[in-house]
């Protein structure tokens, strides 16, 4: 069904501003007005930028289309590789999420496939988080058999988790990963990129489920450089469950035939990535796992996240690394408070990590009881004043 | 290609033509398997179309290998891009099922590339159901879908639902598909195979369903580029694992033959709306796979009813591909075979209500559902299992 509201995508060429490369878009549509979508890159990666090119920016804005239900029309080239798998990816999301997200009709002026990469060199979206460092470490260490991916380097953004306003912050968390990549073999180089890309989200639910469309348009934007884009999950198989924001069903939608996406990590999980991390210096010490802190480039030692990974490494009777602060005390983890059922998961794998390796220590027992009472806490969410009681308690 | 493990030998045969019909044969050997030749048998006519690698049969044995804890070491070429995509499907069978499957490793005397077909046609698994018929209209006629897919022809596997040895049957099913699909312009290929000598658990042949189907599709890979598998449930009511599913079916593909699994943004019910514009499909749909005479649809069958009962919410009353209706009497007395998912019941009578239908019928079947409920909660106690066993007789 076509639709009279369009969302307009007029591709501006690249400048060049104090060493650094400006690419984007004109954004013209009835929620937005006439905005700027633009990425920020060193300059020396102008050659691996794919010029012609504009399924980047396609991608960019294709989650907010959908939620303001609006077409697209790209004023430019598009892949149709690309448009075959952005049908799938739409169906997907409109029927996990109808309430929030419409498929829509996405047209180019040109469609046109673009020639691959010269090189079949692999570029791997980097935050320095477990997930990520397990997929860089496992694919330069030999912990492959003939998936084996040779990361050429690592591409982290700015602009999603941590805000644009937050250069110091992006500074100091990019200055960590760098050291991490550095750290393998020859080392692999890190490429910062920046993107105001969130200003088109409508709110915290695009950023969840959008994410990951962003973080692949601004992969994409290299596509001479780098045949293929990895990511890491941080959900094993057995975990999966759906709607999830970021899966193998869907990330290899974002997909073209010159440029292709590849989902890493199911396999493992958190507690298996966790124990091979442990063999990894850089990685006790420079890990970054925490979103919730009010520094971004640091762990806060507090949060759900931070706690359930320095309980990860206990369960594989790993000593508290150095990239956190400080350990967490029993009437900590007795507090945890756990959002999602997926989340649950990851608690009780944690249970059951430790009991394969027979630990009984009292912090056991105290995550058991957490977990007791956040399963009572997701059951009771589903009955509307059942969920403001257990809030009203949890705060 | 040293290793300790059990292996799984395939060792290629020469491709034989006689009386009409070309034959692929490989031999496989192992610890646990005795010299067993495993063929496929198609027309003579599509002897070019036939791929000389051996990736068919490496897609078509791997549960054995995987079920068997058994690498596969092939006398032959395979596809890289195959093994690389094979080993993320072996991590997630073991990951869902670790009782059931375990890693393993192929490994292959020669990897190369096989040559891919000069077209982009593609090829659809069809065995006259509800799935692959609507995947085969929908592409052909453009109801349902923005981008259609270039389906050239069908393939019919004789070996699977319906035996080896039922030649008659199978003579008559396919006719009565073939002139289905020569109703849209699309031809249909007849394969048979022995591959399913394999196995004696019934489970295991329903996991490995999907992944010799895809198999027989991967052997014409000189004249499709892609096969296509028609999806069993919608995104937002996957069941994992299942043997046909949007995360692994796609990893079956190599980069000279792509796997796609179709249709996933509908349920059965939305595909039997679309196929009501479609009179051969009403004439000669097969649904059923338990009736004496595989070539027809018993009527009485879980399977059969429900479709029945879909088509009595559309409003057309029966359809001519069954026989005799159906009574509330005998609706009440279903017994839902292991393997059937309840919610495909469920939707049943939820579109009955969304249609505004009180009839009888729809609470007979509401209690069916109950009964049947009760039944698999009742198959995880021994006792009650015994006890619901003796009641129902043929469990």
């Amino acid at each position: 069904m076509k639709r009279d509201r369009k969302l307009h995508i007029w591709p501006e060429p690249l400048r060049v501003e104090n060493n650094t490369i400006i690419a984007g878009a004109t954004i013209e549509a009835p929620d937005f007005g006439r905005k700027s979508l633009w990425y920020r890159l060193p300059v020396e990666y102008k050659q691996d930028i794919n010029l012609g090119s504009d399924d980047s920016y396609l991608l960019a804005m294709l989650f907010p289309a959908m939620r303001h239900n609006t077409d697209i029309l790209v004023h430019g080239e598009v892949s149709p590789s690309l448009l075959d798998n952005l049908q799938e990816f739409q169906s997907i999301w409109h029927l996990w999420h109808p309430e929030l997200y419409t498929a829509i009709d996405i047209q180019s002026e040109v469609e046109i496939e673009q020639p691959k990469a010269k090189t079949p060199a692999v570029l791997a979206a980097f935050s320095g988080g477990v997930d990520s460092s397990f997929m860089v470490w496992r694919h330069k260490t030999g912990g492959c058999f003939k998936n084996r991916r040779d990361i050429q380097a690592g591409l982290m953004f700015h602009g999603f988790e941590i805000p644009l306003d937050r250069k110091e912050d992006f500074k100091r968390a990019a200055l960590k990963a760098e050291k991490l990549l550095n750290s393998l073999g020859r080392g692999i180089p890190l490429i910062t990129i920046s993107s105001n890309n969130a200003v088109f989200w409508k709110d915290w639910q695009d950023l969840s489920y959008g994410f990951m469309a962003s973080v692949v348009s601004g992969m994409n934007l290299l596509k001479n450089g780098y045949s293929e884009g990895i990511v890491a999950n941080g959900i094993n198989y057995r975990n999966l469950s759906f709607p999830t924001p970021t899966s193998i069903l869907t990330d290899v939608l974002l997909s073209s035939d010159s440029f292709r996406i590849i989902h890493d990590g199911h396999a493992f999980s958190r507690n298996n990535k966790i124990r091979e991390l442990a063999n990894w210096p850089e990685a006790l010490q420079y890990l970054r796992v925490c979103t919730s802190g009010d520094d971004f480039y640091r762990n806060c030692g507090k949060c759900e996240k931070c706690l359930r990974t320095i309980l990860n490494f206990r369960a594989v009777s790993a000593p508290l690394p150095p990239c956190f602060e400080q350990d967490v005390s029993n009437m900590q983890i007795l507090k945890i408070y756990v959002p999602s059922p997926i989340i649950l998961s990851f608690h009780q794998d944690i249970v059951r990590e430790a009991a394969l390796n027979k630990i009984n220590d009292p912090w056991v027992i105290a995550l058991k009881l957490s977990i007791l009472i956040n399963k009572i806490g997701l059951r009771a969410k589903k009955v509307p004043w059942m969920r403001s009681l257990y809030r009203s308690i949890v705060r | 290609m040293m290793t300790s493990r059990n292996c799984i030998h395939i060792y290629p045969e020469d491709i034989s033509v006689d009386d009409g019909s070309v034959s692929i044969n490989f031999t496989i050997e192992s610890q646990v398997i005795p010299r067993t030749l495993l063929w496929y048998r198609l027309p003579d006519q599509y002897e070019s179309a036939i791929t000389r690698t051996c990736d068919p049969l490496v897609v078509g044995i791997l549960f054995k290998a995987m079920r068997t804890s058994s690498d596969i070491i092939v006398h032959g070429t395979v596809s890289p891009s195959l093994l690389v995509n094979l080993e993320e499907f072996n991590a997630a069978w073991s990951d869902w099922l670790p009782d059931r499957f375990s890693n393993i490793n192929i490994y292959a005397e020669e990897e190369k590339e096989g040559s891919q077909a000069d077209t982009s046609a593609h090829v659809a698994a069809f065995s006259g159901g509800v799935d692959g018929a609507f995947t085969i209209w929908r592409h052909r006629t453009g109801q349902g879908v923005n981008r259609q897919k270039n389906i050239q022809a069908g393939l019919f596997v004789h070996g699977f639902d319906i035996p080896l040895g039922w030649e008659v049957d199978f003579n008559n099913a396919y006719r009565k598909s073939r002139i289905m699909l020569k109703s849209v312009g699309v031809d249909l290929i007849p394969v048979k195979t022995n591959m399913e000598i394999m196995w004696q658990d019934w489970l295991d042949v329903h996991h490995a369903r999907t992944a010799i189907l895809a198999s027989c599709l991967m052997l014409l890979q000189r004249k499709f580029s892609v096969g296509i598998i028609g999806s069993s449930f919608p995104y937002n009511h996957l069941i994992l694992p299942m043997h046909s599913n949007p995360i692994t079916d796609r990893l079956l593909s190599s980069d000279s033959f792509k796997i796609i699994h179709d249709g996933a943004e509908f349920s059965r019910f939305e595909k039997l709306r679309y196929l009501l514009n479609w009179p051969d499909a009403l004439k000669y749909l097969r649904v059923c796979e338990r009736n004496d005479q595989r070539d027809s649809n018993c009527c009485r069958c879980e399977k059969c009813v429900r479709t029945i009962l879909s088509y009595r919410i559309l409003g057309i009353g029966l359809p001519e591909c069954f026989d005799d209706d159906v009574s509330d009497g005998e609706i009440l007395k279903l017994v839902y075979p292991r393997e059937t998912p309840l919610y495909y019941i469920n939707e049943v009578i939820q579109e009955a209500k969304k249609a505004s239908i009180s009839e009888p019928w729809v609470r007979a079947l509401e209690f069916s559902l109950l009964i049947n409920r009760v039944g698999y909660k009742a198959k995880q106690v021994t006792a009650i299992r015994n006890l619901f066993q003796h009641m129902t007789g043929n469990l």
